[in-house]
């Protein structure tokens, strides 16, 4: 077989090939490179940025919705989105509180009993788009809904309190001098990131997000992976709500409301294509740490929280604008 | 054309007329079934009453003042039912206008937003349901529309009098943590504890960040506050949930007992903070006369014909040393055998 | 051309609602040979295909592979079964890496307990893709590239990869020079032909009369959803396929 194509120096190779990696991660480089940015800036306009209690308590304060969006993430790969996740953490949160309360749980047995609850939504909602066929938008629309009126019903709408003290370890509890909120979130973004890019799952994930047809017709079990996506959501999910409720040392029928929205502006930002295919679990740590910078530092120099808000969506606006920049850079190329 | 423009004015007039035909002829056979002449009704009633939000311990009382009020003027039942969160003001329009269209009795109910729902009010005036305000009001808020509130603004200005107390002689740091920006009761307070706090020179009001109503935020803002000021020595959190976030970031900070909090509301935990020392002062509303007051007050105007007259439901400030009073026990765990309300 | 054919359909029928997209299709492919099967736009070439494949479950007739009749669940079945499918919309993952779509559903896993837990041998898979490729002198830049950065022609020189990798009895192939440009095209057609050489049969489908004449030793002619016409390649005209798909000439017996 002849080949035509001149055979090419190995110094446009490496240049093709960074070019390559870089377009392919353009929105996680950016993202790092603003988060970067935030950090030096911050550390210079306020002495107290750079400390070592405040950088723990940002991640501490991170910790719930970094642990949500890497959930969030996961679905979104899909060509799905969870927007029930506010209302299911809210649940595992109430019952994990309630269990200990009322029934004498260890914090440990009630954060077993919060994932448990947050997986079986996780069941609810796969099972509804994969077996069902709903629209994700719709299964989990209906689980946002349906979550909260439980944590209602369960609650009595009277907050969960009168808890004891133990019942902090897992949101205040320090390990090593390191909070041990912080050491869950890096567990978990760990094995994540490890199990979509390194093994066969996370690669059949981004199949079917990618081309759910070509997935099926690879022999790809579609539904029972897309099942287990929600499922997995669901743990993270309940372990994130159960995290919150042990900051606050209360069951909050309130909590996570809007929270869907913070989580899927980190993935986003982080690089996440909702049309699927796309997201990795560093870029949307990023994602979930530059929002939390931009609270933090408006706190630290006093600015108002209507900038706050303002400047997150400006950062929305700029990912999700480098996202379609490159696709259609690629299109073009295709 | 003039003459049919005429003609479509003449049968819009129409129209118009058969409306008010109908609307009272719907009066007229409520007249009926009362004893006739002042619009009053005997028999049962049917009170919607409508919180900002279900999910505090501030509204289940308000409930309970309701109830109270109901159970004791007999033959009354309350229809309780709220959105899931403060922010949710179209959802609330929407609530109140179904219990329009359900013909309840009466409306007793809180507004989220004071202008989103003044025209939910005025709908249910036009439909001939009486309402009663709770809590807080609408602007404009109609003649015939009373409010049974605390008096936000002088209860946040001695917020700030505690405050100013408790830290003492010299200069302070303090801080605000408000709830809901744009609402009218966080208006009030803010408005109240600054206008109390200039009476203060050596008070320096250095960080003010709003929770959102959430435990979780309330507590990010204050380590965010306390962070950016070491020095801090004085809170006050405008809400439950944003002193309950307080608290815990103050305790988080090690800093407990240093920093001075003054608290609103009486939330289970904010009680046992402060007789922990972690709080020094809570401002106390008595959300049970709110219920109680609204729910007395309707149903006597529409069995009796009397006029509903806005009132203060007053407020209590609970601290470690008058937690165990008589007088401060009747706020905090109102019941209807002796409720917190004067007969 | 003797012996059991390799596979055979015989009277396929599939429906879509009310469309009848096959009424009774018949496909014969011996061992050993490229069948070229042809017919206008909408004549059922993709959709036998999909049945063939195992992507559509048909409403009617059989399937025989090497002599037994054949059910295929699935993809999956009419893969273990040989028989390799490149699709007419190719059926890629443009997220992942030529190497990972190349390795889809069959993934290399690593050895020892973390293999058992599904971790993937990602550098077994990118040395394979990439010997697989020289070896059929497909030229991508890299296997690590992801499917969206290539180009039209190098996407379905992927996909025909990826059949002709994995198959031992049969590739079939719907319209794999579609996007092609001339060069891409003859090392499509020089693949075809060394898969006959290494002894596996071939199903081509192609609207380039020429060059199915070229490559084929047999051409079959699909008008209407069936069969209506078979020629030997050797035998026939360009003139004589244009006449069979347009229904003027016939070779089948139609009941
Ligand atoms: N999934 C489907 N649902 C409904 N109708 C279908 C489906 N797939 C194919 N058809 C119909 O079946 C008929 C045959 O289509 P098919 O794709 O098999 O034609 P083809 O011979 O491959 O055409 P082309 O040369 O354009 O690729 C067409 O009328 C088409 O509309
Ligand atoms: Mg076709």
């Amino acid at each position: 077989m002849t080949t035509v194509e001149q055979a090419v120096g190995w110094r446009d190779r490496l240049g093709e090939w960074l070019r390559e990696r870089i377009s392919v991660a353009v929105s996680e480089v950016t993202a790092a490179a603003a988060l970067v940015v935030l950090f030096v800036a911050l550390s210079l306009a306020s002495p107290h940025f750079l400390t070592a209690d405040n950088l723990f308590n940002i991640g501490s304060q991170t910790a719930v919705i970094a642990i949500i969006a890497v959930a969030q993430t996961m679905v979104i790969i899909t060509k799905g989105i969870d927007l029930s996740v506010g209302s299911v953490a809210a649940l595992a949160g109430v019952v994990g509180a309630m269990v200990v309360r009322d029934l004498g749980f260890s914090v440990w047995e009630a954060t077993a009993v919060a994932v448990g609850v947050g997986a079986s939504a996780g069941l609810v909602n796969g099972l509804l788009v994969s077996l069902a066929r709903l629209p994700p938008f719709i299964a989990t629309l209906g689980m946002m809904s349906a979550a909260r009126g439980l944590v209602f019903i369960v609650t009595g709408a009277v907050g969960v309190y009168s808890l004891p003290e133990s019942f902090q370890l897992l949101g205040n509890g320090v390990i090593a001098g390191i909070p041990f909120a912080i050491v869950v979130t890096a567990a978990v973004a760990l094995a994540a990131g490890h199990l979509l890019s390194q093994s066969r799952f996370g690669q059949h994930v981004y199949a079917m997000g990618s081309n759910l047809e070509a997935a099926r017709r690879a022999g790809i079990p579609v539904r029972r992976n897309l099942t287990a996506v929600y499922v997995l959501a669901g743990v993270l999910v309940g372990l994130g709500g159960m995290i919150a409720a042990s900051r606050v040392n209360s069951g909050q029928p309130n909590y996570g409301i809007g929270l869907e929205l913070d989580v899927i502006a980190a993935a986003v930002i982080g690089g996440a294509s909702l049309f699927g295919g796309q997201g990795r679990i560093m870029g949307t740590l990023i994602g979930a740490f530059l929002i939390a910078l931009v609270r933090n530092g408006s706190v630290l120099l006093g600015i108002n929280i209507h900038y706050q808000q303002l400047i997150v969506g400006i950062i929305i606006w700029a990912a999700v604008y480098f996202d379609q920049f490159r696709r259609r850079r690629l299109e073009s190329r295709g | 054309m003039a003459i049919s423009k005429a003609r479509s004015g003449l049968a819009v007039l129409a129209a118009a007329a058969a409306m008010t035909v109908a609307a009272c002829g719907g009066v007229e056979v409520r007249d009926e079934s009362g004893d006739g002449g002042e619009g009053t009704t005997d028999g049962p009633l049917e009170l919607a009453v409508v919180p900002k939000a279900v999910g505090h311990e501030f509204w289940n009382t308000v409930r309970a003042g309701a109830e109270c009020a109901a159970e004791r003027a007999g033959d009354v039942t309350v229809e309780w039912d709220g959105v899931a969160a403060e922010t949710e003001v179209e959802g609330q329009v929407n609530l109140i206008q179904n219990f329009v269209t359900r013909d309840v009795d009466g409306i007793v109910y809180a507004a989220t937003d004071s202008a989103a729902l003044a025209p939910a009010t005025q709908g249910a005036l036009d439909a001939g349901i009486p309402v009663a305000m709770i809590d807080s009001g609408t602007d404009p808020q109609p003649e015939e529309v009373p409010l049974y509130a605390t008096d936000n603004r002088a209860g946040a200005v001695e917020a700030a009098d505690l405050l100013a107390e408790a830290l003492g002689e010299g200069d302070h740091d303090v801080a605000l943590i408000e709830f809901q920006p744009g609402s009218q009761t966080n208006t009030e307070r803010v408005e109240g504890f600054t206008e109390g706090l200039s009476q203060y020179e050596n008070l320096n009001l250095v960080g003010q960040q709003p929770s959102h109503s959430d435990v979780n935020e309330a507590r990010r803002v204050t380590e965010d506050i306390l962070t950016a000021n070491p020095d801090l020595a004085g809170i006050f959190a405008a809400n439950e949930p944003s002193v309950l976030g307080a608290v815990q970031a103050v305790e988080a900070a090690g800093r407990a007992g240093e920093v001075v909090i003054i608290g609103w509301d009486a939330a289970p935990d904010e009680i046992a903070a402060l007789r922990e020392g972690q709080i020094s002062a809570l401002v106390v509303q008595n959300p049970f006369n709110m219920g109680y007051l609204g729910v007395a007050n309707m149903v006597e105007h529409l069995r009796e014909g009397t006029p509903m007259a806005s009132a203060d439901t007053g407020v209590t400030f609970v601290t470690p040393e008058n937690i165990d009073s008589e007088e401060v026990r009747a706020v905090l765990e109102p019941s209807c055998d002796n409720p917190p309300v004067d007969q | 051309m003797s012996g059991e054919p390799v596979l055979q359909a015989r009277g396929i029928v599939k429906r879509f609602g009310h469309v009848e997209a096959l009424s009774g299709a018949d496909l014969t492919v011996h061992h050993g040979e490229v069948v070229a099967l042809i017919g206008d736009n909408g004549a059922g070439k993709s959709t036998l295909i999909k049945v063939l494949s195992g992507v559509h479950p048909p409403d009617g007739g059989e399937i025989r592979l090497g002599g037994r009749a054949v059910a295929f669940a699935s993809p999956v079945d009419a893969r273990r079964a040989g028989v390799e499918t490149v699709y007419q919309d190719l059926a890629v993952a443009d997220d992942l890496s030529v190497a990972a779509n190349l390795y889809l559903g069959r993934e290399i896993r690593r050895r020892g307990p973390l293999g058992r837990i599904g971790l993937l041998d990602k550098r077994a898979m990118r040395r394979g893709a990439a010997e697989a490729l020289e070896q059929l002198g497909v030229r991508i830049p890299r296997v690590t590239t992801p499917i969206s950065m290539l180009s039209g022609g190098q996407r379905q020189s992927v996909a025909v990869a990826r059949a002709v990798i994995w198959a031992t009895d049969v590739v079939i192939l719907d319209e794999p020079t579609a996007a092609l440009g001339v060069v891409q095209t003859r090392r499509v057609l020089e693949l075809v032909q060394r898969v006959r050489d290494a002894g596996m049969s071939v199903v081509l489908v192609s609207h380039n009369m020429p060059q199915v004449l070229e490559v084929a030793d047999r051409v079959e002619v699909m008008r209407l959803g069936r069969r209506t016409a078979r020629f030997t390649a050797a035998e026939a005209t360009v003139d004589d396929l244009v006449a069979a798909m347009t229904g003027a000439l016939t070779t089948e017996s139609l009941d």
